[in-house]
């Protein structure tokens, strides 16, 4: 068993309680530090630099709409904004997989070092940068939706708890690919595959309604991300607030992600530095 | 204080983790044996308190750094219960842990708030930490173009900046070229001075009899004599 315990010693300032507030935010403060610096990095190495975090899903969405519109005998002006606001919510998804499956692993000079830092400021550092590109993403979809005449409405505020919900989701899978991650490490191609799986049997580059036409509805229903897509799609795309089953879903996956994410650190944290 | 009660640790061996070895265990039905598994400490118990100055000594491999990972929580021990209070700093290899990409500058803060200072405490030494490593221009460079001296001077500069109540010391930390090496044992004796702990792990008897009054002597992970200084180098040196 291990017991650290902080005391405000004469003449040293006391390191915050594992769990305290301070501690919080310490882990809070690193996270943002590293993940600036992996933001930068990312923005600074291209000629465009930030330009690519939305033109790089545009891209996609302009080459793969022109095709699949026809394919699916659906209207352009609304299945491209659909299509690109979909592939960027896809692409922070398989971000928080990708980066939290390297997140200890490429942190391994500072777990190996210096103690007393947070296990969850790792897979913390990768959600930050990722959500950031989410941010501008979304800021670029609204803009195409509204450049194909799509409504601009007060419903968009429901985008803001819906965000939440996809910052936590991000976080808890992070940390489960993480720990994972680190104690085998085939456990990053058997992931890619599930990625790429689960990316055909969610409408990201179809419509859902394809799915349910074909008498696959249960497909959505129990698939946990298609709710939380919809919890920014629907107000995003349609102005609208988003129907509360959507809610229940989400809140429900969000929290059950959050206990597996911080029990799968919990149970890694008196082994993890071992698997390095 | 410290106090290590009982303490055991055990590295498991790598064998125990690939998914081959773990699926081959879950069709036996029978537990993965790990083969590469290694004890480096069997039933440590240390109490140390404010004001000692203990040094660690022993030959390669019996455990002197492992003990001093411990003490500052980086190594969970597999058994017994460790207590620590007060603010820890450790010194290992201070050239590792950085970000490539990142600048001098940059990595000065980063380092900064990992080791545990506050934004506003990096930002007041922040000119004296660089100042310190005589890198000049270079910090404004990614560090991977630096060399391994550089690394050190970065890594020991922000390491030290911190006045900790407890310091935990790998003797080899002070690397570098003759004039920084200088530079270093000056800096370090001021933080050993200021500090109310000292774990110092070293093979010098020399640098271990001018900085500590008591002496633990490990072999093969088991604490073989503890003592005032000069009893246990004079025993360690006479075996």
């Amino acid at each position: 068993m291990v017991r650290l315990t902080a005391s405000g010693a004469p003449g040293g300032r006391a390191t915050p309680a594992v769990g305290s507030r301070q501690e919080h935010l310490r882990t809070l403060a690193i996270a943002w530090q590293l993940a600036r610096l992996d933001l930068v990095r990312r923005y600074t190495a291209t000629m465009l630099g930030l330009a690519w975090a939305v033109l790089s899903p545009l891209l996609m969405a302009a080459v793969i709409g022109t095709v699949f519109a026809r394919l699916f005998g659906v209207e352009l002006r609304s299945f491209l904004p659909y299509l690109f606001l979909n592939l960027t919510l896809w692409s922070f998804f398989s971000a928080c997989l990708e980066g939290g499956a390297i997140a200890f692993v490429a942190a391994e000079g500072y777990i190996k070092q210096i103690p007393r830092v947070s296990l969850f400021t790792y897979p913390l550092r990768m959600i930050f940068a990722a959500f950031i590109t989410l941010l501008l993403g979304l800021v670029a979809a609204a803009m195409v939706s509204l450049f194909f005449g799509g409504p601009l409405s007060v419903a968009w505020l429901c985008v803001v708890p819906g965000l939440a919900c996809w910052f936590l989701f991000g976080f808890s899978i992070a940390c489960v690919s993480g720990v994972m991650n680190t104690a085998v490490r085939d456990f990053q191609y058997i992931q890619t595959v599930g990625v790429q799986a689960l990316f055909y049997a969610t409408p990201v580059m179809f419509p859902a309604d394809l799915l349910v036409g074909h008498g696959l509805s249960w497909m959505l229903t129990y698939n946990p991300l298609y709710h939380l897509m919809m919890l920014v799609r629907v107000p995003l795309l349609t102005g609208q607030v988003p129907p509360v089953p959507h809610y229940v879903a989400s809140l429900a996956t969000v929290a059950v992600a959050l206990v597996v994410g911080s029990i799968a650190v919990q149970r890694a944290r008196p082994r993890l530095v071992f698997w390095l | 204080m410290i106090r290590l009660e009982n303490i055991q640790l055990t590295f498991p061996g790598r064998g125990a983790q690939s998914l081959r070895e773990k699926i081959t265990s879950m069709v036996r039905m029978s537990p993965a044996v790990d083969r590469g598994a290694v004890t480096a400490l069997r039933g440590v118990d240390l109490d140390i308190k404010h004001g000692e100055r203990v040094g660690v000594i022993g030959l390669n491999g019996a455990g002197k750094t492992t003990l001093l990972k411990v003490m500052c929580g980086i190594y969970p021990p597999t058994e017994g219960r460790l207590t620590a209070e007060g603010d820890i700093a450790c010194l290992f290899e201070v050239a590792t842990g950085f970000e490539m990409e990142a600048t001098g500058w940059e990595n000065i803060v980063t380092r900064g708030l990992l080791i545990g200072l506050s934004p506003r405490e990096i930002r007041e030494r922040t000119k004296e930490i660089a100042d310190f490593t005589e890198l000049g221009n270079a910090l404004d460079r990614p560090v991977k173009t630096y060399s391994a001296g550089m690394f050190i001077r970065l890594g020991f500069a922000v390491s030290t900046a911190m006045v900790p109540d407890v310091l935990l010391l790998d003797e080899v930390v002070a690397a570098g070229d003759q004039h920084f090496q200088e530079k270093a044992t000056a800096r370090l004796k001021r933080m050993v001075e200021h500090a109310s702990i000292l774990v110092l792990v070293s093979h010098s008897m020399s640098t271990v009899l001018a900085n500590c009054n008591r002496v633990v002597w490990l072999e093969s992970g088991r604490i073989r004599m503890d003592g005032p200084a000069e009893d246990v180098v004079h025993a360690y040196t006479a075996d």
